[in-house]
């Protein structure tokens, strides 16, 4: 319980960057799909422009974060980049936004992955235009969720979420595409629906009538009264995490989407749910968070079996990717569910790696599917002999994924484990059980897609392009970086999971 | 002299008279593009009259008119929803239709009804406005001049609205024989005084809900809800819809404010159940249909019943709320219905599964269509979304936490059915060749304004917020 307990001491001023580099983040990618409906979608010409728009927008994005990254890093306060401006004085939210430690990194990795989303969008021959406002009003909305601290705001860009992905799925997805995407957003809206009632209880049995998150935390609510909001923020974040029996909507929406959704799928849309937890159930609900942990914990439990088992038995190599990332998301569960420092940084650590690695995943799955004209496990065989390079970076994203030692899920999982264990000495075992289960459905795969005899038809594959390579690699030098280095990340992780935690609250 | 003195303070209202009779005088020698142009410059003449009353409360007729914020407030929602449907309406043209060029004198004259009514403070003034507005809408119904179909359902409508007329005027007459005032407020404070039988006020309550249920669009009025190139003409409808509806919550929501708010009768609890059935009735009336026309026209209904929630706490947040709500409801349909006779000119028909694929022959109205059905659903983070939350906040802070809770689920329910069109217009492949037809500037300029409106409507929430607050207090006091 020692490792990471101490509160790091800064030394160096933090250095000043205006709050307005936050409200960017945020609102830049809007911006630039307003822009973008008035751009002419004719010719190969117009459309090589709008990409290049949109990958210039997601690079500024990028920019933006890594400058805010670079003046957080001596962070002191609670939340840095604060801002709060009057917007609705007469119901008590404001537009009130701001990160910490937990957020920041997240935002990042999502600033990250919508560069990566962009760039593997080259499939997309028809249409880029709908398809690329929709991914930049995505963006917005996830950028939204990570900034916001305001419980009206943090809603809204919740659910700004659900129609472009619907969208995205339904219009640019794969042949059961219309199905998959009807079946997330009824779940998804669902989610919200329980997500909004939770809000407004909150809101309205407060004594105090704000949405403001930092205001409501001083908040005393009865006992029971926290205890039931808890269980509806929990269930609304538990659906988009998903969870056991939430998760099929998740599936079969990253098995049907086209690659760079699946990535911002699995990559950052089922992060906003451990994020939430971590923010709303963990850090401002602690007391009554203490009192349904018990159930919580079974939960994560069972859905990190469960989705290891599903691993072993999947076929589909879309949906194998969907069980393994849901199955991590269940050790964030649990890690969120300990509410011990070790553990919640170690969710949060794992959070990002997992987000690296499963686009790695999704991209990397999508190329072979692509070239070996089918999604079935059993159907491939032997590629390794024709793609070099692809089998060399599926290689690596799969040790990635089971948490290999020096790539970043390894110190992810570890944590949670060591986190987790003192509290919950039946569950964490078990866990650990899921975590290799994962592993052997993981290497398992890895040996009937590469290896093995090569199959007649798989004679004229190609390997990996430059783009796709440089993808790969891109995100595979990260993953490296954040198993190698975690540092870089974990003092202000650190930092700001101690804040979380000390501040109790109820 | 006394009596006429004020007279001055109808100077909004005397622009449109005058509006309506240069209209008349040119139709008959000009086209229905330049009286269209001269209807909308009275508008336009007309708001800036309302512009210099401004935070003013003016007295007119010996208390017949009470030209308070409340009144100015709404007057102002219905001269811009008059100006968008004459914006829209003008190209709501069949094949073959000639329109008369009189039409916007009409609308004028209804615009004149409609505001008369927000600001009566008396029965009979009341009842005189509202059958000024009501009368106007049955003779543009009947003006159709699309066959004998079109004046069936426009002589239908006249039918229903007599009737309503007429539950009104019951409605009213008892009120009158129970407090003996013919002024609202004084009424109000008879109501509190005397005490009279409590069965008989709620039977008063009664008859005026059921006499407001057509104009506000509580009813699923069965004569619009025809085939598409029948049946009233969209402009009506949109004219019925916007001006129509938010005199309605007005008048109604100035007697629930000053008349029945100090009664003892527990009549929020009667506006809550009609509020709950309305919306959920509405709701899944809506789901059901198979044309977006029909659609919007069952739509309405819970959209009546939203409002109507607002008004279960009129003592407290409700006015503002309604006031709010009357602003994102009016910019929403009549979005709605823009969009519906643009795409109408280039498909000429109203099956939602014609809208396949219309994302690809007309990006914008598609997108435009989408923003105004997800925020007629109530889906963030666009205007129809903060009408509702504050309409509910206003429910509940009145006590009546279910019909929020009702609201809520109604709000997912119509957020799947609005996502149903929006697959068919941005997923489905188009089922027919469509040449989208050219459209002239007017029904651009009405779609594209009402949709910056839907989208850009959150951010203005603070100011339009404290105009809504300041209407409330004017109705008050």
């Amino acid at each position: 319980m020692t490792l990471l307990e101490a509160v790091p001491t800064t030394t160096a001023a933090p250095a000043q960057f205006p709050t307005v580099l936050l409200s960017a983040m945020v609102w830049v990618p809007a911006i630039a799909a307003i822009a973008l409906l008035f751009f002419p979608a004719r010719t190969d010409l117009h459309r090589g422009r709008i990409r290049s728009f949109v990958l210039a927008t997601t690079g500024v994005v990028l920019g933006l974060g890594v400058v805010m990254w670079y003046g957080f890093r001596d962070q002191t306060g609670t939340y840095a980049y604060e801002e709060t401006r009057g917007w609705l004085p007469s119901i008590g939210s404001s537009y009130h936004l701001g990160v910490d430690g937990v957020s920041m990194p997240l935002l990042l990795l999502s600033a990250f992955l919508f560069v990566f989303a962009v760039l593997a969008s080259t499939r997309v021959r028809e249409q880029p235009k709908e398809y690329f406002v929709l991914l930049l009003i995505l963006e917005t909305g996830v950028n939204g969720v990570f900034a916001s601290l305001d419980y009206l705001l943090f809603f809204l860009f919740w659910q700004l979420q659900a129609v472009p992905m619907f969208l995205l799925i339904a219009r640019f997805g794969g042949p059961r595409r219309l199905k998959a995407a009807w079946k997330f957003l009824a779940v998804d809206l669902a989610g919200s629906a329980l997500l909004l009632l939770a809000i407004l209880i909150l809101y309205f049995k407060a004594p105090v009538r704000t949405f403001d998150i930092v205001t409501l935390h001083d908040v005393a609510l009865p006992a029971a009264l926290a205890t039931m909001i808890c269980w509806l923020f929990f269930i609304a974040f538990a659906v988009r995490l998903p969870v056991l029996p939430f998760h099929t909507g998740f599936i079969d929406a990253q098995a049907q989407a086209p690659a760079p959704i699946g990535l911002v799928l699995t990559g950052l849309t089922v992060k906003l749910g451990g994020y939430g937890i971590i923010r709303v159930n963990v850090g401002e609900f602690q007391d009554a968070w203490h009192k349904i942990v018990g159930a919580v914990v079974v939960i994560a439990v069972v859905t990190v079996l469960w989705a290891a088992i599903a691993a072993l038995a999947q076929d589909d190599l879309r949906r194998l990717i969907g069980y393994i990332v849901m199955s991590h998301m269940g050790l964030v569960l649990l890690g969120a569910a300990s509410a011990a420092p070790v553990a919640v940084n170690g969710a949060v650590l794992l959070m990002l790696a997992d987000g690296l690695t499963a686009a790695l995943l999704v991209l990397l799955a999508a190329a072979i599917i692509e070239r070996a004209n089918t999604s079935s496990i059993a159907a491939m065989g032997g590629i390794a002999g024709r793609m070099g390079r692809g089998a060399a970076l599926w290689v690596l994203a799969a040790l990635a994924a089971i948490g290999f030692p020096g790539l970043a899920g390894f110190i992810g999982q570890l944590l949670i484990v060591l986190g987790a264990y003192p509290s919950h000495r039946i569950a964490t075992p078990l866990a650990v059980l899921g975590i290799l289960l994962v592993s052997g459905a993981m290497i398992w795969a890895v040996q009937r897609i590469l290896f093995g005899p090569l199959p007649e038809r798989h004679g004229r594959i190609r390997d990996l392009g430059t783009l796709e390579l440089a993808n790969g690699v891109g995100l595979i030098s990260l993953i490296v970086l954040l198993g190698v280095l975690p540092a870089i990340l974990m003092d202000s992780i650190n930092f700001s999971v101690i804040t979380l935690l000390s501040r109790g609250g109820g | 002299m006394r009596t006429f003195g004020n007279l001055l303070a109808f100077s909004p209202e005397l622009w449109l008279v005058a509006g309506a009779a240069l209209v008349f005088a040119l139709a008959r020698f000009t086209s229905g593009a330049t009286t269209t142009a001269a209807a909308l410059i009275t508008i336009i003449l007309a708001f800036l009259a309302l512009a210099t009353q401004f935070k003013q409360t003016l007295t007119i007729l010996d208390g017949a008119f009470l030209l308070d914020g409340f009144a100015i407030v709404v007057d102002v929602i219905i001269l811009g929803c008059a100006a968008l449907v004459l914006l829209a309406g003008a190209a709501d043209i069949l094949p073959g239709e000639t329109p008369s060029p009189a039409l916007p004198g009409f609308l004028l004259l209804a615009t004149l009804g409609a505001m008369l009514a927000a600001s009566a403070a008396e029965m009979i003034a009341l009842f005189l406005a509202l059958e000024l507005l009501a009368i106007n809408l049955y003779v543009m119904a009947g003006l159709a001049r699309r066959g004998p179909a079109a004046s069936i359902a426009g002589f239908g409508y006249l039918t229903v609205g007599a009737a309503s007329s007429g539950l009104l005027l019951y409605g009213l007459a008892l009120l009158f024989g129970l407090t003996g005032q013919t002024r609202l407020a004084a009424a109000g404070q008879a109501l509190n005084a005397v005490a009279p039988n409590q069965a008989a006020v709620m039977l008063t309550l009664s008859l005026l809900l059921g006499g407001f249920a057509l104009r506000m669009g509580l009813l699923p009025a069965r004569w619009w809800t025809r085939g598409f190139e029948v049946g009233v003409p969209i402009r009506v409808v949109m004219l019925i819809e916007s001006v129509g509806v938010v005199a309605a919550f007005a008048v109604f929501g100035r007697l629930a404010a000053t008349t029945f708010s100090s009664s003892r009768i527990a009549y929020p609890a009667v506006i809550a159940g009609v509020a709950a059935v309305a919306m959920t009735a509405g709701n899944l009336l809506a789901l059901t249909q198979t044309s977006v026309r029909r659609l919007l026209a069952y739509s309405t209904i819970s959209q009546a019943g939203f409002a109507l929630a607002a008004l279960t706490n009129p003592k407290g947040t409700g006015i503002s709320a309604l006031l709010i709500f009357l602003v994102a409801l009016t910019l929403t349909s009549l979005g709605a219905f823009a969009a519906v006779i643009a795409y109408a000119r280039s498909i000429h028909s109203d099956a939602i599964s014609d809208l396949a694929g219309m994302s690809r022959w007309s990006p914008g109205l598609a997108i435009a269509l989408a923003v105004a059905l997800l925020s007629l659903a109530g889906l963030p983070p666009l205007a129809g979304f903060f009408g509702k939350l504050l309409v509910l906040q206003a429910a509940v802070n009145g006590g009546y936490a279910w019909l929020a809770v009702v609201g809520v689920v109604n709000m997912l329910f119509a957020g799947l059915g609005a996502v149903r069109i929006i697959r068919t217009m941005f997923v489905d492949p188009p089922v027919f060749e469509v040449t989208p037809a050219r459209l002239d500037r007017g029904i651009r300029a009405s779609v594209g304004l009402a949709a910056a409106g839907i989208v850009f409507m959150g951010l203005l929430l603070g100011p339009l917020y404290a105009a809504a607050t300041y209407g409330r207090n004017a109705l008050l006091h």
